[in-house]
């Protein structure tokens, strides 16, 4: 079983090796297919060693293996080790699984790239070290994985180089990440300093005997990474602007896997993070409210890929609620929910940007109903899952996570319920503006002239992008059934081993309820987003949101963040290097005496000139003059 | 056996230093080369004393090994010799200086 | 006996030495060098190395000697380099460094206490000791300069072999391509000369 996962994990580096080895000798679909097929690999590897995990006694689910020790330092130890368990398995089916659809996406998607195979070494790669961030079972290499991810997500978005946009966009996810990695290096010490281990059995053991502020100031940390990861609140800006990604990346990395590293994360700790009540509960404040501001702020967003990611960042603020509410499981599960329906818009906006020529703004589409009816379909199905709407997957797993939240029936758990339920009504009206803006409406002029010929050109797309989505349409569809209350249990009984100190589960009844709240408030929100934008037949410049002027100018500004960033550290680093460069070095450091320093520099340099004359025989006669004085020395010293 | 070991030692001193002279002062690479020759020789009588003097035979190996590097040695400067005769150029090592400072 | 053949075979080492160095003539020094090495054998031999001894005449003189007398055969009268424009001050710092570095070895070795000679066994220094020491315990070094004379006798190919007599500069292929241009064109008329010659004759 554990070779299987070692398999998993050796499949995409062999790709990475392969593709950067033969690079130009590879048809270009050949080095699609190729890392696909590895891809698809890896899944099967990774499916059969779930299914060999399931077939173990419950409670005897964990194994750990080390490879070997790679660093050894006093008492501090790091080996490539194996964690394989309920958590792992998820995560590995959620990485592999999508992955291989979106690589076979991408097959189409790049075609027309000469760069493709560069594009596919990078996928791989990601991968690869999305598969070392989950299967690790030490905190070290947990954070060589999410560095790597945090490189690879670097060189995906900057993918095309010479769009100045993307090069900035991917500066920005990576110092964003940076920071990130710092507080969880920073936590990483801390743990090692108060328990003297780094992997998880070591912590997970020797977290009860923390004080309650090591734990916090610990989780803590370990939080800072998880949001900058996560894309969650203060570190969230740099999501909306690693579209500028192809949109494979976007499904993959800033959908499915590489933004719920963070909900990986607290889930994974949560035997530390148990004894740090004041974090969890942060987490739970810091999801609630970024779920609410990202909604608002994705109602306003007038390019497709940034309302997905804006909606993105909500659906991962509900997982936060989730695992912050102690309900881990909820957050696991729709993390698992989240990466079919929210790959599945992305892949379903790729296709629709492709019919369209590269066009993003959705005032530019409109009325491609009739057009692309089978993108038109899936998209509806991912919508309807997104907004929670009962049957589909992502109205049972949000639901279980706002449910969990009547469960605990405290203020914070009251303040999840609510915030959560007025997210969902968000949820609806942008989820579905989008959908009307695109499928609805009257055609706006661009789309009226280039859609015919598109879709008469090639369909709705080639079918390596069309079997993707479809595929994803109906996980979208029916994943929600692991867990419907009542009937069936397996996403709760699943993944309940991996939290020892116990996991919060909503009553049927509870669930039931929030399920009916929850799809009425979604139905709400779709009903106000058919009111707003469905009946418009014209392009409007502004897309209407009440008559706040200011609050709409702060929506588009995205509740200022970026600008607050800009003021906060941009500038006053600007300042003062101009400060430094203009006053302090160009007046200061050239004054007269101190200018002497420069000029002896320069005349030792002059002088030294006249021995490297480049006559050999001169470095030789040094040498030689040298090992006599040395002799000399040793003579004299009466060594 | 009246020769001690000291005398072995020196001589080899004096022929190093010998050809250390020819190699700092001569311009032609050809007599650089045999110069280098006279000092490898005086280190291998140095190595060959020693080993005498031990009663082992790990020093005439080296002896030996140094022979067959400084073989290698001349024939890479030999070929050094050959190639510039064939261009044309002045076979003096004080002109050959285009890494000067 | 032994004090004899050592003082005289080291006179001459150093003599040929001298010679070799300060020879003007590459040739004359590469025959000093020849006695030097010849010297050096009978020392190697008073040490009881008798292999060594001879391998030093065989590969030394017998191989190494020769390559260098034919390359200086080859690089001819232009190997000779007079002593040009020396600075004193050079000539004062090698012979400095030299005669430091030999002078201070002498002091070291005179001055330290070595044991007796070792005695000898049977074999001491005999071909079979030395081939059997080459074949076990140095089998690698043994390989690795293998190794390194192949790599050098490539290289030396490369060097000598690689490098193409000078070609005509562009500037002197124009100018021979317009003499021969110029000389087709002066053949040419005369033959027209000639035939209208030959014309006019038959005609008159």
């Amino acid at each position: 079983m554990t070779q299987l996962v070692w398999i998993t994990l050796a499949l995409p580096l062999i790709g990475v090796v392969l593709l950067s080895i033969l690079g130009m000798k590879l048809p270009a679909k050949g080095a699609g297919w190729l890392a696909s097929l590895i891809m698809l690999a890896a899944f099967l590897c990774a499916a059969v060693a779930t299914i060999m995990l399931a077939s173990r006694p419950e409670g005897d689910r964990q194994v750990v293996e080390v490879a070997w020790v790679w660093l050894t330092a006093g008492d501090f130890s790091v080996g490539l080790d194996l964690w394989f368990d309920e958590l792992t398995a998820v995560m590995l089916l959620v990485i592999t699984g999508i992955g291989f659809l979106i690589h076979v996406y991408s097959i189409g998607y790049m075609k027309d790239d000469p760069q493709s195979r560069r594009f596919m070494a990078y996928l791989n790669l990601f991968v690869f070290s999305m598969l070392v961030l989950v299967v690790s079972a030490n905190l070290v290499l947990l954070l060589v994985g999410w560095g790597l991810v945090g490189l690879s997500s670097y060189l995906l978005i900057g993918f095309w180089h010479n769009k100045p946009k993307a090069i900035k966009a991917a500066k920005k996810a990576f110092i964003m990440n940076a920071i990130g990695d710092v507080g969880l290096a920073l936590g990483i010490f801390l743990l090692f300093v108060d328990l003297g281990t780094v992997t998880y059995s070591g912590i997970f053991a020797g977290a009860s005997e923390l004080s309650e502020t090591q734990a916090s100031i610990a989780c803590l940390l370990l939080l800072v990474g998880a949001v900058a990861k996560s894309a969650q609140l203060p570190l969230h800006t740099w999501l909306p602007d690693a579209m500028e990604g192809p949109t494979p990346i976007s499904a993959l990395i800033h959908a499915a896997t590489m933004v719920t590293a963070g909900v990986y994360l607290i889930a994974r700790m949560n035997p530390l993070f148990v004894h740090a009540p004041l974090v969890l509960d942060l987490i739970v404040i810091i999801g609630v409210v970024g779920l609410l501001m990202s909604g608002l702020i994705a109602i306003v967003q007038t390019d497709i890929k940034r309302i997905i990611a804006f909606s993105t960042m909500s659906q991962i603020a509900y997982m936060f609620v989730g695992v912050g509410l102690m309900a881990y499981w909820t957050g696991i599960f729709h993390l698992f929910t989240h990466a079919f329906f929210k790959a599945l818009l992305f892949l379903g906006a790729g296709l629709v940007i492709h019919a369209l020529h590269g066009e993003q703004d959705i005032r530019n589409m409109g009325g491609l109903r009739k057009q692309l009816p089978k993108v038109y379909f899936c998209m509806m199905i991912g919508a309807l899952a997104l907004s929670g709407i009962f049957p589909f997957s992502g109205g049972f797993s949000k639901d279980a996570i706002l449910a969990s939240g009547l469960h605990v029936d405290s203020p914070i758990g009251w303040i999840a319920y609510i915030g959560g339920l007025l997210g969902a009504l968000l949820t609806g009206i942008y989820t579905f503006r989008l959908m009307f803006m695109v499928f609805h409406r009257r055609p706006s002029p661009y789309a009226e002239k280039v859609i015919p010929a598109s879709v008469a050109h090639h369909g709705e797309g080639p079918s390596s992008m069309l079997w993707p989505v479809y595929i994803l349409a109906v996980g979208a569809a029916v994943t929600g059934f692991l867990q419907i209350p009542g009937v069936t249990h397996l996403a709760f009984s699943w993944l309940d081993p991996i939290a020892p100190d116990g996991m919060v589960e909503a009553t049927v009844g509870q669930d039931w309820l929030t399920t009916l709240f929850g799809t009425l408030i979604g139905l709400i929100g779709i009903a106000i987003a058919y009111h707003l934008y469905a009946r418009e037949s014209d392009a409007p410049e502004r897309i209407r949101l009440g008559r706040g002027r200011l609050f709409q100018h702060a929506l588009e500004r995205r509740l200022y963040w970026d600008d607050l960033y800009s003021w906060a550290f941009e500038r006053p680093a600007m300042w003062a290097s101009a400060f430094l460069s203009r006053d302090i070095d160009r007046t200061a450091f050239r004054w007269a005496p101190l200018d002497g320093l420069g000029q002896l520099t320069a005349f030792f340099g002059r002088s030294f000139t006249v021995i490297e004359n480049g006559i050999v025989r001169m470095y030789a006669l040094v040498l030689a003059l040298g090992i006599g004085a040395l002799i000399l020395f040793l003579l004299v010293r009466g060594g | 056996m009246t020769v001690g070991l000291p005398l072995f030692l020196a001589i080899s001193a004096i022929l190093f230093s010998i050809g250390l002279v020819g190699v700092l002062l001569r311009r032609s690479p050809l007599t650089i080369l045999l110069s280098l020759e006279v000092m490898l020789n005086s280190v291998n009588l140095t190595l060959v004393a020693f080993s005498r003097e031990v009663g082992g035979s790990d020093g005439q190996i080296f002896a030996l090994i140094v022979m067959g590097i400084a073989a290698a040695e001349v024939v890479v400067g030999l070929g050094l010799v050959v190639a510039m005769t064939r261009r044309e150029m002045v076979l003096d090592t004080d002109e050959l200086r285009t890494l000067n400072g | 006996m032994d004090i004899v053949v050592f003082f005289i075979a080291s006179g001459l080492a150093i003599a040929s030495a001298v010679a070799v160095v300060a020879q003007k003539n590459p040739f004359v020094s590469a025959l000093a060098l020849l006695g030097n090495l010849v010297s050096l054998a009978v020392l190697l031999l008073l040490l009881s190395a008798q292999f060594v001894a001879a391998a030093q005449i065989i590969v030394y003189a017998g191989a190494i000697m020769v390559m260098f007398l034919f390359v200086i055969a080859y690089v001819g009268p232009r190997s000779e380099i007079g002593a040009g424009e020396r600075k004193p001050w050079q000539v004062w710092l090698a012979v400095l460094a030299s005669a430091l570095i030999a002078i201070e070895v002498i002091v070291v070795v005179f001055g330290a206490t070595f044991g007796d000679w070792a005695d000898l066994d049977g074999d001491y220094g005999t071909p079979a000791a030395i081939g059997k020491a080459l074949m076990t315990d140095y089998l690698l070094a043994f390989e690795v300069v293998s190794v390194i004379l192949f790599m050098a006798a490539v290289a030396g190919v490369v060097f000598g072999a690689g490098g193409r007599p000078r070609r005509l500069s562009d500037d002197e292929v124009q100018a021979k391509e317009a003499e021969s241009a110029e000389q087709r064109r002066r053949e040419a008329s005369r033959a027209v000369l000639d035939a209208t010659r030959d014309s006019m004759g038959e005609g008159a």
